[in-house]
């Protein structure tokens, strides 16, 4: 049987070797001019991951070390996270002047709710980490996911809700960034709650859960960015020549109006 | 622990959900149109006529036939905030035509569509708040201006672009 270390190396890999490709999609394809945060983000985890998972086999770096280089790159990647939610929010509500500002205002509306929400947590369940800084780690990382997950849930609600347009991988990043930072907030509340004493089984599962919740993630976005952009589609595509004649309904329609007008 | 995971759950299932309810790029159907008689909506929240059966009726029966009024009403704005979302997908589609015109019609029925559906946010709670109420008064007049609008826009747009017959729809 399989153990879990072996499956969490395996899967660890895996997400490493396919964000490399996630990113040489998204050079091939130049869709670093429509997503540049996205690419440098990709271009982020893919170098870091690497690194890790070298730092992981050399010799000379220390558990602290290690810790230092985890901290380091998970923090990056949610400061883009954070950077990358607002701009797909902020593009989409600019594109319609009239969803701009409540949409500006529900967005920092819901920043302030879910990070009081956050603090209060932290106040209230403060993690059980081995030192001081692993808790801090566990709580910072909680705090991050919760106040994503809002951002998220707001940004897909205000569009679904206005019918906002949305292209198809920008809806895939969005989604991506929905799994990641669900089961990432679903695993630190878990594991925030239970003591650690040595790295033991119970470890490798989160290691584990992790590190698939960013395997599934990655696999969504190559799967929206290799798969064709889908485009709105018009009620009838057949176009109107300049000078062609009106349709009879349009104008009788329009007579209709007038005088619904004039009365 | 469990607020946490609550939030995760919302956090992956409304992205699924939306997906799923409304499917991938669907090209909007004249079907989709339910028709809005505007003029009886005006009447359900004339504050004349809510007055006159305020006067004429024992205020039990006042109070039953308000609700009835306002549940009406509430369906009314529910459709109107449908056929808005419809629009939208139509002038979304318009948007990207050649035609400069037609971009310009079709932006501000977007503006409108917009408009309509906020004002629908805010006044359907407020008109289930004043069922529970029948006394206190609303008029959610903005409404029925911003749909009037809107009907007006998409017969605009339809000179530009085809719409097919959604305008006589409305």
């Amino acid at each position: 049987m399989l153990s879990l270390s072996l499956a969490w190396h395996i899967v660890w890999f895996a997400r490493v070797t396919l964000s490399c490709a996630l990113l040489i999609v998204l050079i091939t394809q130049r869709a670093y001019k429509q997503f540049p945060l996205f690419t440098v983000h990709t271009a982020w985890t893919a170098v870091a991951g690497t690194a890790l998972v070298a730092m992981n086999y050399v010799p000379f770096v220390s558990g602290a070390q290690y810790f230092a280089g985890v901290a380091v790159s998970n923090g990056v990647a949610s400061a883009l996270a954070f950077a990358i939610i607002y701009q797909m929010f902020a593009e989409r509500a600019n594109r319609y002047p009239v969803a701009s500002s409540l949409g500006s205002f529900a967005f920092r509306f819901t920043t302030l709710i879910f990070l009081a929400t956050a603090i209060a947590l932290a106040w209230f369940e403060p993690a059980h980490g081995p030192s001081p800084w692993t808790s801090a780690y566990i709580i910072i990382q909680r705090t991050a996911r919760m106040l994503q997950c809002g951002q998220l849930i707001l940004l897909f609600l205000f569009g679904s809700y206005f019918r906002l347009s949305w292209r198809s991988r920008a809806f895939g990043i969005a989604l991506g960034f929905g799994i990641l930072s669900s089961s990432s907030l679903a695993i630190n509340a878990i594991h925030s709650q239970i003591a650690y004493d040595v790295w033991n089984q119970r470890e490798y599962i989160f290691a584990f859960a992790t590190d698939f919740a960013y395997l599934a993630t990655v696999l969504v976005w190559l799967f929206y960015f290799l798969a064709p952009e889908q485009t709105v589609q018009a009620l009838d595509q057949t176009p109107r020549s300049p000078g062609g004649s009106l349709p009879e309904h349009d104008l009788e329609t329009w007579n209709q109006e007038l005088e619904r007008l004039l009365k | 622990m469990t607020l946490s995971i609550i939030i995760a759950i919302l956090a992956l299932s409304v992205p699924v959900v939306i997906r799923l309810v409304k499917g991938r790029g669907t090209t909007p159907q004249i079907g989709q149109i339910r028709s809005v008689d505007l003029r009886a909506f005006r009447n359900l929240m004339d504050p004349e006529e809510e007055e006159y059966l305020r006067r004429a009726l024992p205020p039990a029966d006042f109070r039953r036939i308000q609700r009835e009024r306002l549940r009406a009403a509430v369906e009314y704005i529910k459709c109107a905030a449908s056929n808005a979302a419809v629009l939208m997908q139509i002038a979304e589609a318009a948007r990207q035509s050649e035609d400069p015109a037609a971009v310009q019609a079709a932006l501000k029925l977007i503006d409108n569509a917009i408009r309509l559906r906020t004002y629908a946010f805010q006044a359907i709670p407020k008109l289930y708040l004043a069922m529970v109420f029948p006394g206190r008064r609303f008029s959610p007049a903005r409404v029925a201006e911003s749909y009037e609008l809107m009907t007006r826009q998409v017969v605009l747009l339809g000179l530009q672009y085809p719409t097919g017959e959604i305008s006589a729809a409305l």
